[in-house]
C-alpha cells in the first residue's frame, strides 16, 4: 500500500484517506521516506551511458534490418506463391475448385499492410502451451461450424480470427470455438488436412499476444520465407508459433513439424 | 572505433529511438549482470523494434514500448523458463511481513548521515539488487528508476497489474531487508528484534490503515 501511495497509483479516495494516515502515523512516514530514500539511491545505481560505440554499432544493425525488411516486402509476392507450392501434397487432397470456391467466399477479408511483426514477446507460460496442446489432443466439440461463424469468434477475441489462409493452403475447417484462458480468451480453429487415413487434424490458436503469452521458450525459431515460426515438439504433436500485428497464432498438430511450420507461415500470405 | 552510418540512410525512426539508448542500456547491465550480454541485448531490442516499427502507433509512449520489447527480448534469450522458478524457491519463500522494523531504524537507514558509509550503501544497494530475482529486479528497475507506470509494466512483463505490485513490494522489501542487514553488520544501526519468522511485529505503535479507517469510522459515527 505504502509502495502504490508512493508510485501514484492509488485511487483519489485512498489516496486522500493516506495522505492523512501518513500525517499521523509516524511508522508510515518514515516508510515513505525511506522508500523514497531508496529510489533515489537505485537511481544513481543504474545511471550510467552507454559504451563508446554501441550507439553506431546499433544505428549499423537498424538499417541493415530496415534495408533488409524492405526487401522481404518486395518479395512477398513471389514468395507467398512458392509457400503455397510446398503444400502440393496437400492441393491434391482438396479439389482446386473448392479453394477457389473458398478463396471467393473469403476474398472480402481485410487484408493487412505488409510488414514485420515478430517474436517480441511470449516466455512465461510454458504451462499455457502444454495446456493447448493438450486440448488440441482431446478437443471439444466446434461451437462455431462455419467459416463466417469462425471469424465471428473474432469479437470474442479482440483479435481477427481468419481461417482463410490457412484453407488456400489445404486445410479444410471443420469448426472453431473460444477458449477461456485464465482472464484473457483465444479463438481455436480447428482443421483437418488429408482425408480418409492420411487425414491429420491441426488446431490454431488465436489471441492477443500483447494479452496472452505463450512459452515457445523449447521452440527452435524458423525461417519459412520471409516468416518467422518457432517449431517444436510437445507431447507428441508438432507445434508452431508465429505472431502477425500484436495476433499470436499457436499451430498444434498431428502433421510433421516441417509441414506445421509452412501452415504457421501462411498467416504472412496476403492475398 | 566507430563505424561511420552513410547520411544517405539515416533515418528519424533509428534517432528517436536511439535517444533512449543510455536508459536501454543501463536497464540491461542490470539485468544481464554483464556488459557485453547488455551490449548484446540491447543491440536484439532495437533491431526487433525497426523490424516492427509499423506497429508502434506514433502519438504512444516510445519508450515503453522499447523497453516493452527490452523486457521481452531479455526474458525469451536470457531467461527462458527459468523465470517462474526462481520465484518459487528464491526468497520469495520468506515471509516479508510489513513492520519488521521500527520507524526510528527507518529513519537511520535511509539517513546518510546516519550511516556516514554511502559508498559502501550504493554498494550494497547495488549487490542486493543483482542479487534480486530476475522478475522483482525488472520490476522495481521499471519502477523506481525508469517510472513507468503498474500498467505499463504489466504489458512489458506480460502480466497481471496485481502480480506487478506484488513483486515490486517484495523487491523493496528485499532491497530494505539487505541494507538493514548490511548496517547492522557494520554495527552502524542496532539489530531490532530478529526479522522473519515468525513475521516480527514491529515495537513501534503501529496502526495500520485498516484500524486507522476503523477508528475514523468510530470517531464519526
Amino acid at each position: 500500500m505504502l509502495g502504490s501511495y508512493l508510485d501514484g497509483e492509488l485511487e483519489a479516495s485512498t489516496l486522500i484517506e493516506m495522505d492523512e494516515h501518513v500525517g499521523v502515523c509516524e511508522a508510515c512516514r518514515e516508510g515513505v521516506l525511506l522508500l523514497r530514500a531508496m529510489r533515489g539511491s537505485l537511481k544513481q545505481v543504474i545511471r550510467g551511458a552507454a559504451p563508446e560505440g554501441l550507439r553506431g554499432r546499433i544505428e549499423n544493425a537498424m538499417i541493415a534490418e530496415r534495408e533488409r525488411t524492405a526487401r522481404g516486402g518486395v518479395e512477398a509476392g513471389p514468395f507467398a506463391g512458392a509457400a503455397l507450392g510446398g503444400f502440393g501434397s496437400w492441393r491434391t487432397v482438396v479439389p482446386v475448385a473448392t479453394a477457389a470456391a473458398i478463396a471467393l467466399i473469403w476474398g472480402a477479408v481485410t487484408r493487412v499492410a505488409p510488414g514485420a511483426s515478430r517474436e517480441v514477446k511470449a516466455g512465461f507460460g510454458d504451462d499455457l502451451l502444454q495446456e493447448l496442446v493438450a486440448e488440441h489432443s482431446q478437443p471439444l466439440p466446434p461451437e462455431a461450424t462455419n467459416a463466417e461463424a469462425v471469424r465471428g469468434l473474432g469479437r470474442w477475441v479482440g483479435v481477427p480470427v481468419r481461417p482463410n489462409s490457412f484453407e488456400r493452403a489445404g486445410a479444410h475447417l471443420v469448426g472453431g470455438r473460444v477458449m477461456s484462458l485464465r482472464p484473457e480468451r483465444a479463438a481455436m480453429m480447428q482443421f483437418i488436412v488429408g482425408a480418409g487415413d492420411a487425414a491429420r487434424r491441426v488446431s490454431i490458436y488465436v489471441y492477443d499476444a500483447q494479452k496472452i503469452q505463450v512459452g515457445t521458450s523449447n521452440l527452435a525459431p524458423r525461417s519459412v520465407g520471409t516468416a518467422e515460426v518457432r517449431v517444436g515438439r510437445e507431447k507428441g504433436y508438432s507445434v508452431a508459433a508465429t505472431q502477425r500485428e500484436g495476433v499470436g497464432y499457436l499451430l498444434a498438430s498431428d502433421l510433421d513439424q516441417d509441414q506445421t511450420a509452412q501452415l504457421a507461415a501462411m498467416v504472412y500470405d496476403d492475398r | 572505433m566507430r563505424p561511420l552510418p552513410d547520411p544517405s540512410k539515416s533515418d528519424p525512426f533509428c534517432d528517436e529511438t536511439l535517444s533512449h539508448l543510455d536508459a536501454m542500456y543501463a536497464v540491461a547491465c542490470k539485468l544481464t549482470r554483464n556488459p557485453t550480454d547488455a551490449q548484446d541485448l540491447v543491440q536484439d531490442a532495437f533491431v526487433k523494434a525497426m523490424r516492427a516499427r509499423q506497429q508502434f502507433q506514433a502519438g504512444t509512449n516510445l519508450k515503453a514500448w522499447l523497453f516493452r520489447i527490452l523486457t521481452n527480448t531479455f526474458i525469451n534469450k536470457y531467461r527462458r523458463g527459468g523465470l517462474e522458478r526462481s520465484v518459487l524457491d528464491g526468497p520469495d519463500a520468506d515471509p516479508l511481513a510489513d513492520g519488521w522494523v521500527s520507524a526510528s531504524t527507518m529513519r537511520q537507514l535511509r539517513d546518510p548521515e546516519a550511516l556516514a558509509l554511502m559508498p559502501i550503501v550504493q554498494e550494497e544497494i547495488r549487490r542486493a539488487l543483482d542479487a534480486l530475482p530476475a522478475e522483482f529486479r525488472l520490476a522495481v528497475i521499471l519502477c523506481d528508476v525508469e517510472e513507468f507506470s503498474y500498467e505499463e509494466i504489466a504489458q512489458m512483463m506480460g502480466c497481471p497489474i496485481g502480480t506487478v505490485m506484488s513483486r515490486l513490494h517484495r523487491g523493496r522489501k528485499l532491497l530494505q531487508r539487505a541494507l538493514y542487514n548490511h548496517a547492522i553488520a557494520l554495527g552502524v544501526i542496532k539489530g531490532e528484534e530478529r526479522v522473519g519468522d515468525p513475521p516480527a511485529r514491529a515495537p513501534h505503535n503501529t496502526s495500520s490503515l485498516e484500524e486507522y479507517r476503523g477508528r475514523k469510522k468510530r470517531g464519526a459515527a
